[in-house]
């Protein structure tokens, strides 16, 4: 039933990135192929040219915008308005379990988080050139190489990972939250996000302190080593992991056992 | 196991309104019933519990032996009063939606019934009208082979002419041993099918009987019945 459901989540949020994403990469080559940054140099009279460079610009960097803001406006109304509104009614129709619900949401959003990331990079690729990309990415490769050793390649891409899964929970925790309101659901919505990061940056402050002081002490010295570095993180994913589990199941006992849709 | 659906002391509010107060009843399998109350009497209230939509604030219910949940929604085709299509798809669409969740979903039955009121598989449902997509609803609830339908307002949104070839749908399409609940406050059109009706009012039962017996005892139709009880 999961993989039912996540065909059409997919189904119903490509319609919104697919277009989005070839947008932005068709813009890309444009850019890439008119030089606004060449003819801003090199013009001397040419204002249409200066125009039409400057509104090339303008109009990719607001594309990359809108693709931040359209991954995170769809992620919040998937879950928003397909389970919690109208069509909520459907949904929590079919003999589904709630927690695959949830989960469809989390793969769907996170997939469309790390391909809007990585489309992105690709248009900025086009837009510069693979010369600067490339030299760029092997600088932090080799600083990650320098300081974490090759644990840094499988810990840090798993706790980016883990911390985007973290970050959509909290978000879909929030709303589930606001429902047990009977009223004002969208602001007690936004109410509960605010606590939960609270609590959440207070426990990992406190979480980093307890770590640095106690299990990787040179981590907090500025100097910290190949192995409490790597210590360090390897902490920190069991620290998302908690937050996940934690967001998951409150966020699943209100759907199971405390909904009630308007 | 004789009824389809039993509850006991159900009991749900909305901060300090009632919506409904110590509900108990047993509803059997393979009768058409009607729940008949006014506007703001518990009835949708009522069927959103049966599925799990809403909790209870007290009490249980249970359909065919189990608490609202998976077991309860395999069995339960429910036609809620508001539009939960998704804007984005197509008749097409929905119709293999309904068939990939529900095991009792019957495509050809969708298809025909469809074809019968001139609606095209390909459109939009974005494009369609209130009372177009309440047809569409209505026949993908009717398209299942369930053993309890839940049908609030069917009726209410559709044009008379509509209204006739709906009730005769419903009427066609259930199995013997299958139950239908009609929430309604338009009783006239309803009566002819009925077996047997339950008054609702403030979120208590006030009559619970079969057609047959309100004729009977009261000497009345039941729609005369109605506004009798509801007088305001």
């Amino acid at each position: 039933m999961l993989a039912k459901l996540l065909k059409y989540e997919f189904k119903a949020t490509s319609r919104t990135f697919i277009p989005l994403y070839i947008v932005l990469l068709v813009f890309a080559v444009i850019n890439r192929i008119i030089t606004p940054e060449k003819i801003l140099i090199s013009s001397n009279s040419f204002i249409i040219k200066d125009i039409l460079a400057v509104v090339g610009i303008t109009l990719y960097i607001g594309l990359i915008l809108a693709v931040v803001v359209v991954t995170l406006i769809i992620m919040i109304q998937r879950f928003y308005k397909n389970l919690l509104g109208n069509e909520g009614y459907l949904m929590f129709t079919l003999p589904v379990q709630s927690w695959k619900l949830i989960a469809s949401k989390v793969i769907t959003s996170l997939t469309w988080s790390v391909l809007s990331f990585f489309i992105t990079i690709t248009s900025l690729v086009i837009v510069i050139g693979p010369k600067n990309i490339v030299s760029g990415i092997r600088d932090m490769l080799a600083f990650i190489q320098k300081s974490m050793g090759g644990a840094g390649f499988v810990i840090l891409p798993i706790y980016g990972l883990l911390a985007v899964v973290s970050s959509i929970l909290t978000v879909f925790t929030a709303i589930a939250l606001g429902q047990l309101f009977s009223r004002h659901r969208v602001i007690a919505s936004f109410g509960m996000y605010c606590a939960i990061y609270a609590v959440y940056q207070l426990l990992m402050l406190l979480y980093m302190l307890l770590v640095g002081n106690n299990i990787a002490p040179t981590f907090l010295k500025g100097t910290p080593s190949i192995w409490d570095l790597n210590l360090f993180s390897l902490l920190f994913i069991l620290f998302e992991c908690v937050r996940i589990s934690i967001n998951f199941v409150i966020t699943n006992k209100i759907l199971k056992n405390k909904l009630n849709l308007e | 196991m004789n009824n389809i659906l039993e509850c006991r002391n159900l009991t749900k509010t909305f901060g300090t309104l009632k919506a409904l107060d110590n509900i108990n009843l047993d509803i059997p399998r393979g009768k058409i019933i009607g729940l008949l109350g006014p506007n703001a009497s518990g009835k949708t209230t009522f069927l959103k519990i049966c599925n799990g939509l809403l909790t209870p604030s007290s009490g249980e219910i249970t359909i065919g032996g189990y608490k609202p949940g998976i077991e309860t929604k395999k069995i339960v085709s429910y036609l809620p009063e508001k539009t939960y299509l998704n804007d984005w798809m197509k008749v097409s669409d929905i119709i293999s939606f309904f068939r990939d969740f529900y095991e009792d979903f019957n495509t050809d039955k969708a298809y025909d019934m469809l074809g019968k009121l001139g609606i095209r598989t390909n459109d939009r449902l974005k494009t369609m009208s209130k009372g177009t997509k309440e047809k569409v609803q209505l026949i993908l609830v009717m398209s299942r082979e369930s053993q309890l339908y839940l049908l609030d307002e069917p009726i209410g949104g559709v044009d008379p002419a509509s209204r006739d070839y709906i009730l005769d749908t419903i009427l066609r399409n259930y199995n013997e041993n299958a139950t239908i609940i009609i929430s309604t406050h338009i009783i006239s059109d309803i009566e002819k099918i009925l077996d047997e009706v339950i008054f609702i009012k403030q979120g208590n039962i006030v009559l619970n009987k079969t057609v047959d017996e309100i004729r009977e005892e009261n000497q009345k139709s039941v729609d005369s019945l109605f506004r009798e009880v509801f007088r305001c």
